[in-house]
């Protein structure tokens, strides 16, 4: 049958009239799609570059590059201080560092970064100190757009566990009346729990937690400067009911 | 592209576009449809020639092209329309052919048309171009089991036809 099958199927191609392509217009035509691919590439390669290139300068931006020694408030645990005058450059940016019981610092240099998280209006991190890991010496940093730096409110240590501040959203796509909160803090070595923070406006998000430190942080509507708005930090084990941690 | 590069994919234009429009004709019944096909899969081969040329694989890419091109151009139309409509292989049909030759042609070929594409290219692969189910698996993209029940399927199908029962099969390959 398959042999048949065969026979029958080349008699009615036989039939036809052979095929004769047209070579020169094939390679003609052949040779424009080429040149019109790479012209679609090389133009699509240049716009994706100049996308990567914009937000790479967006987000670079807001790390302190001067070496600058950064200007640490003078804090007490129960007052809200106002930071001396920034001098970052209109656009540039200054990070604030502070230890676990608020004391400045000059982490902002220290080259080590444990974890961060970060937004389009700045980074929130914990950095590692030269002197070796412990929660004592690690510091707590905040990057803040230079033009927002000036009236820096850094609550004074942890309180709770917590290490809450607040800081200026500014920069593109930056709301009225808001402002970005950051919470830094602990967590027990060995197996890390999840961690959630529940941010003054009610919203719960999931903090990063690395090396026994977690970090957060989140644009909420809250008037800069002003009162520093509350966190409620959980702790989730596997296998274990969910618990705050501590709440600020 | 150099101009050797350039040379050797004439060279194989002018050598295997007949063998290529052959199996899209079987696939499509359409002898302009299977001129568009062959040409959309020569441009193809054309801009991945400098690739193709320093890695093998020419002639296998060339047909797994065709067929693809094929398919793809008959799916393009009304999913209503049987292939080749009324005019398959019928349109260039020699009037000083023997009665039976023609006959069998229009019998062959309406039968093909009757199959879904799939079952029909298996059959246009292996039993035309000659290819193993593995081959035919290939430019599919698909399983060999999958070749081997749909051409099956389509086997039956020939068998059963109602133009094929009644001819004599014996009598073919003359």
């Amino acid at each position: 049958m398959t042999n048949q099958l065969k026979d029958l199927m080349t008699e009615a191609v036989d039939a036809q009239a052979p095929y004769v392509p047209d070579v020169e217009t094939l390679v003609r035509t052949g040779r424009k799609q080429v040149r019109r691919r790479r012209a679609a590439t090389a133009i699509a390669t240049a716009a994706a570059v100049a996308v990567i290139a914009g937000a790479t300068t967006i987000a670079v931006g807001t790390i302190d590059r001067s070496g600058k020694l950064p200007v640490a408030p003078a804090v007490t645990p129960t007052t809200r201080v106002t930071a001396p005058e920034l001098s970052a450059p209109p656009g540039g940016s200054t990070g604030l560092c502070t230890t676990a019981d608020g004391s400045p610092s000059d982490g902002w240099l220290w080259p080590k970064v444990v974890l961060y998280t970060q937004d389009t209006f700045g980074m929130s991190m914990v950095r590692r100190s030269p002197e070796g890991s412990t929660p004592d010496a690690d510091v707590f940093c905040t990057t803040e757009w230079g033009n927002g730096a000036k009236h820096s409110v850094v609550p004074g240590g942890a309180k709770n566990g917590i290490v809450l501040r607040k800081g200026a959203a500014e920069g593109r796509g930056a709301q009225p009346g808001s402002s970005v909160t950051s919470v830094f803090g602990t967590v027990p070595r060995g197996t890390p729990p999840h961690v959630t923070v529940e941010t003054a406006d009610g919203y719960v998000g999931v903090a990063k937690v690395k090396d026994g430190y977690f970090v957060y942080r989140r644009v909420e509507h809250s008037p800069w400067p002003g009162p520093v708005p509350h966190a409620i930090v959980r702790f989730k084990y596997a296998g274990k009911a969910e618990y705050i941690a501590a709440s600020r | 592209m150099d101009s050797e590069a350039e040379h050797e994919y004439t060279a194989f234009v002018t050598h295997h576009a007949s063998a290529m429009w052959r199996t899209a004709y079987l696939l499509c019944g359409d002898r302009r449809r299977a001129e568009d096909a062959t040409q959309e899969a020569l441009l193809r081969l054309y801009r991945r020639w400098p690739k193709l040329y320093r890695k093998g694989g020419i002639v296998a890419y060339a047909r797994k092209v065709v067929v693809s091109a094929t398919l793809d151009g008959l799916r393009r139309r009304s999913s209503s329309e049987l292939v080749g409509g009324d005019t398959y292989f019928t349109a260039e049909a020699d009037p000083t052919d023997h009665v039976g030759r023609a006959e069998r042609r229009l019998l062959i070929t309406q039968a093909l048309a009757e199959l879904p594409e799939r079952q029909r290219a298996c059959v246009v692969l292996r039993y035309f171009d000659d290819l193993s189910v593995d081959e035919t698996a290939d430019v599919l993209g698909c399983r060999p089991g999958t070749v081997k029940s749909q051409t099956m399927r389509a086997l039956d199908k020939l068998r059963l036809h109602p133009a094929l029962a009644d001819f004599d099969l014996a009598e073919l390959g003359g």
